[in-house]
């Protein structure tokens, strides 16, 4: 695991790796909890990225509503 | 022999000619008419006598068939003279014309010559056979076609180049130049002196006729003959066929102008115009030019008036395209001022219409946008609830919350009991701590053997 952020989609498709990984069946219990872990960590990753976005995105389009001849 | 013989004397040359003088003067005790033609007229030395032969012709061929010397004395020659001039014959005396002669005969016992002493004439006979004469050759004319050869002829517009037919120095040629130097036009005279008039002027007229015939065609514009005004009778040597031919058969026209009065001569006939006196044909000359340049003056004339007018006109119609171009630019330019401004009305109404459209589509799309961004948000966060709940679902801290636990052998997760022995040391994790334990005995599900399991 890199100390550089993860984009959202690379976030998803790590968490989905895990995801298949954990219900494999054949997984250590102390790999387990660490796994979980890091999905748990992932899934908060990309709520906030998708929070953030969302955010970002409806002030663009409040602006653009307010002003469409500035386009 | 002695028989022929009339008398026993023997003559002398000058007692012959004397007995033949008497034997005439028997004959011819008076005088005599004579008619014949004149040959070879001359005059004495001492310009007091007159010689010619007098010859009768054939009367179909040119041939002299008889002859006779004669001769007109000092005494009779001014009776002679003034007689013809009394009646105002046209001809003198002189070759080829046929007259009637009261004469005497006379033989001169020193050469042996009989002649014939004139002393009156008879003139009515005289202009009688010279009219016939004169008929005769205009008939031969006619029947040549030479009457009016010569009249075909044009005389150019401007006639300054003259060939002058006449006698140098003479009255007449004065006259005539004079008018034409006086004129102040460019003529160019070239004179051919002849004698007009006596026995050399058929011949010098004929070769003066064809000298000027012998100029290129563009060297000379007209011949002109002339002399001044002598006697009718002088009028004679212009009744002359040589002369006449020579006048018809010019390639130049030929004007004629021998200063006679009542008469017309047949040199006149065939020529192509006659005047009377020299200066009127010199001024008929002046008067054509005068009169080329007074219409070449009104041809000028008239060119400017017309250039002039047409000019005038041109302007006229200039002025009148420029009015109307200035009428139909402002009206063109109010046209499409008027359609500018049109133009730009409808362009700003386009524009609102499109602007207003524009901005419902970009309102139109900015709902989409914020539905289908709206959607995606809710889609990944549904994707990643659904993440959630599976890791929840896998989370072992959430089994072990509800009471199950994991055990452990060896750190190895254990899900059968098959490799348990009793006495092995077993590790047990639950939500909350860990047990060690130790197995005491074993129980296999249904088939399996069953084992106890004694907690520590």
């Amino acid at each position: 695991m890199s100390k550089k952020e993860l984009n959202y989609s690379e976030a998803i498709s790590e968490l989905q790796k895990i995801l298949e990984g954990l219900e494999s069946e054949q997984i250590d219990v102390d790999e387990v909890s660490l796994k979980v872990k890091k999905a748990i960590e992932l899934i908060r990753l990309c709520r906030e990225k998708i929070e953030k976005t969302e955010l970002e995105v409806k002030k663009i389009i409040k602006e653009f509503e307010k002003n469409p001849e500035n386009r | 022999m002695n028989n022929f013989l009339k008398t026993e004397k023997i003559y002398s040359i000058l007692e012959l000619n004397t007995a033949i003088r008497t034997l005439i003067k028997k004959e011819f005790p008076e005088y005599i008419w004579v008619c014949g033609e004149i040959q070879d007229l001359r005059i004495s030395k001492d310009k007091r006598h007159i010689y010619f032969n007098l010859v009768q012709k054939h009367p179909e061929a040119d041939e002299i068939i008889s002859k006779v010397n004669a001769a007109i004395f000092e005494n009779y020659r001014s009776d002679i003279f003034n007689r013809l001039k009394e009646i105002g014959a046209s001809f003198e005396l002189k070759d080829d014309i046929e007259v009637k002669l009261l004469c005497a005969l006379d033989l001169y016992p020193k050469t042996g010559n009989f002649s014939l002493i004139v002393i009156d004439i008879d003139p009515i006979y005289t202009l009688g056979k010279v009219a016939q004469s004169r008929q005769r050759i205009i008939g031969d004319l006619k029947k040549e076609g030479l009457l009016d050869k010569n009249k075909l002829t044009v005389i150019p517009a401007v006639p300054l180049k003259i060939g002058l037919i006449t006698a140098a120095g003479s009255a007449a040629y004065h006259d005539f130049t004079n008018e034409l130097i006086m004129s102040g036009y460019g003529f160019i005279i070239s004179v051919f002196n002849c004698h007009m008039q006596g026995k050399f002027a058929e011949k010098d007229l004929s070769q003066a006729l064809d000298f000027f015939n012998n100029f290129p065609d563009s060297t000379l514009d007209v011949i002109v003959i002339t002399r001044g005004g002598g006697s009718t009778a002088d009028l004679s040597y212009f009744d002359n066929k040589r002369i006449a031919r020579a006048i018809a058969l010019s390639k130049f026209p030929v004007i004629s102008a021998i200063g006679h009065q009542i008469n017309i001569t047949i040199s006149d006939m065939v020529a192509h115009t006659f005047y009377k006196t020299p200066t009127k044909a010199a001024q008929t000359l002046v008067e054509r030019v005068k009169l080329f340049l007074e219409k070449l003056e009104e041809l000028g004339g008239r060119i400017r008036e017309a250039s002039i007018e047409f000019i005038s006109e041109e302007k006229r119609k200039l002025v009148d395209i420029t009015v109307k171009m200035g009428m139909v630019s402002s009206e063109y330019f109010r046209f499409h001022r008027d359609s500018l401004l049109e133009r730009k009305y409808r362009i700003f109404n386009i524009l609102d219409v499109f602007l207003a459209q524009e901005k419902e589509i970009s309102k139109g799309n900015s709902a989409k946008l914020k539905n289908a961004s709206c959607r995606i948000f809710k889609q990944q966060l549904e994707r990643i609830k659904h993440f959630e709940g599976k890791v929840d679902i896998l989370n072992p801290d959430n089994i072990l919350k509800r009471g199950y636990s994991i055990t452990l052998k060896d750190l190895k997760a254990l899900k059968s009991a098959d490799n348990l022995d009793e006495g092995d040391a077993i590790e047990t994790i639950l939500y909350n701590g860990k047990l060690l334990s130790q197995v005491t005995g074993k129980e296999m599900r249904s088939s399996a053997k069953k084992e106890k399991t004694g907690g520590l």
